[in-house]
């Protein structure tokens, strides 16, 4: 990050950025080489980012932001700075092992057009793995 | 033959089975035989679960790969996200020793042991790597032909290219290859490669519904018949996107998405219904229309 020469490569290429003013992942860079991590871990912006990846593929020092931003996040979610939607799909893999839950129109539908039943998902399992990684002490993500 | 432990994911198999529905018939076609992965999770979603906890994200999708590498088979997603999860897990644990060796410590809980023996390959790589234009040319029945498509081929099927590898991120042209085969024609328009928008939205579905309005209103302007995709997060933010960017912005398109698979099978003779197009929330009759296909349909 130390090498970013703030030349604005990932801002120009950024479909986040070109529509929201809070959101500049040049900033970002600036902020954590400057020591703000605090304050980007509480705040909105991070979570702008749509993680299309072009920063990290065209930035001229090699520094992947995309996954600097992912990380980020993964404080800022220590300090239950996560939106809505991003906690229920928590709460979906926990209780069911899938981040879009099934539904009985869905499955009519998939009977209809001849689609085999849904395969079994092992939940124990994935519960044993998220818990092991500790995703279960998640705020909300309890239930 | 060709065979593979196959990946829908949840947003096709929960949302939109008319995908997996077009994908396991045109796969069918070509004698390429799927075989469901019992015991699967979500991938996990990169966007989502990759951005609470990395570690737990890795150790699923871990797992994920683990079934496949007991079935001995690699991997065919259609999905992009999935595409992301799934192979760039799999480059980093077999490219980290030390990495891999603490994953198996947790995967031993399960029962499970990561070897490292097989791919991911993303749908669009196996028609046009493993199968091949010219295969696919020799089972085209319907050629579809006057139709100017706008491709968009996502983010997630080329970036983070040094790991995902199968295209250029840049000037990606397998899903354009794949739509000229079909006798359409791939259309230019402006911000091509740019992300649909998607992955904002969880946090603000206005920012993420004007990245959208952007890409539409070019394909617009280019005069485009449909758009054509793979991934179902990007088909989400395209065709049911339409709908939320008519009620929010009062602006309206009203260009078919049609998912690839869906698009191939016409080409290869499939019914519009075999396909459930009539799912696709933006109305695809004037696409039909266009191609001579509407009194076929069937309702």
């Amino acid at each position: 990050m130390t090498v970013c020469n703030q030349c604005g490569t990932c801002t120009g290429s950024c479909p986040a950025a070109r529509f929201s003013d809070s959101f500049n992942p040049r900033k970002i860079i600036r902020g954590i080489v400057l020591g703000s991590d605090d304050e980007l871990v509480r705040g909105n912006p991070i979570w702008m980012c749509t993680t299309c990846h072009f920063c990290s593929e065209r930035c001229p020092q090699g520094i992947d932001v995309s996954e600097g931003i992912i990380a980020l996040r993964n404080l800022a979610a220590q300090e239950g700075n996560v939106p809505e939607d991003i906690k229920n799909e928590v709460v979906n893999l926990l209780s069911a092992g899938v981040t879009v839950l099934p539904s009985p129109m869905i499955e009519k539908r998939r009977d209809k057009l001849g689609l085999p039943s849904l395969p079994r998902v092992d939940l124990e399992q994935v519960r044993t793995l998220l818990r092991v990684a500790g995703l279960d002490r998640h705020p909300k993500g309890d239930k | 033959m060709l065979n593979y432990a196959f990946f829908p994911g949840c947003l096709i198999s929960r949302r939109y089975p008319q995908i997996e529905l077009a994908t396991r018939k045109v796969m069918d076609r070509f004698g390429v035989k799927l075989i469901n992965m019992n015991g699967a999770s979500c991938c996990p979603d990169p966007i989502g679960i990759k951005s609470i906890n990395s570690k737990a994200w890795m150790l699923v999708s871990a797992r994920n790969l683990c079934i496949a590498e007991e079935m001995k088979k690699d991997i065919m997603t259609v999905c992009n996200g999935c595409f992301l999860t799934l192979k760039t897990t799999n480059f980093i644990l077999k490219k980290n020793s030390a990495l891999r060796q603490e994953i198996n410590g947790f995967l031993a809980e399960v029962d499970k042991e990561f070897k490292g023996i097989i791919r991911v390959k993303h749908m669009s790589e196996i028609l046009h790597k493993d199968l091949g234009i010219k295969r696919i040319k020799e089972l085209i029945k319907h050629r579809l032909s006057n139709l100017d498509v706008a491709v968009h081929h996502g983010c997630h099927l080329v970036m983070p290219n040094d790991m995902l590898a199968i295209d250029n991120p840049e000037r990606p042209y397998i899903l354009d290859e794949l739509v000229e085969v079909t006798g359409a024609k791939s259309a230019q328009y402006l911000h091509k490669n740019m992300c649909c928008g998607y992955g904002t939205s969880t946090n603000s579905k206005e920012t993420s519904l004007e990245i959208t309005k952007l890409k539409l209103f070019q394909m617009q302007r280019a005069s485009v018949d449909c758009i054509t995709l793979m991934c179902p997060s990007c088909f989400t933010q395209f065709d049911m996107g339409q709908i939320q960017i008519k009620r929010i912005f009062k602006e309206s398109f009203d260009i078919p998405v049609i998912h690839y698979s869906q698009l191939l099978g016409l080409a290869l003779g499939f019914l519009p219904k075999e396909l459930g197009t009539h799912l696709n929330l933006v109305k695809v009759e004037p696409v039909l229309e266009k191609l001579g296909m509407l009194a076929s349909n069937g309702g």
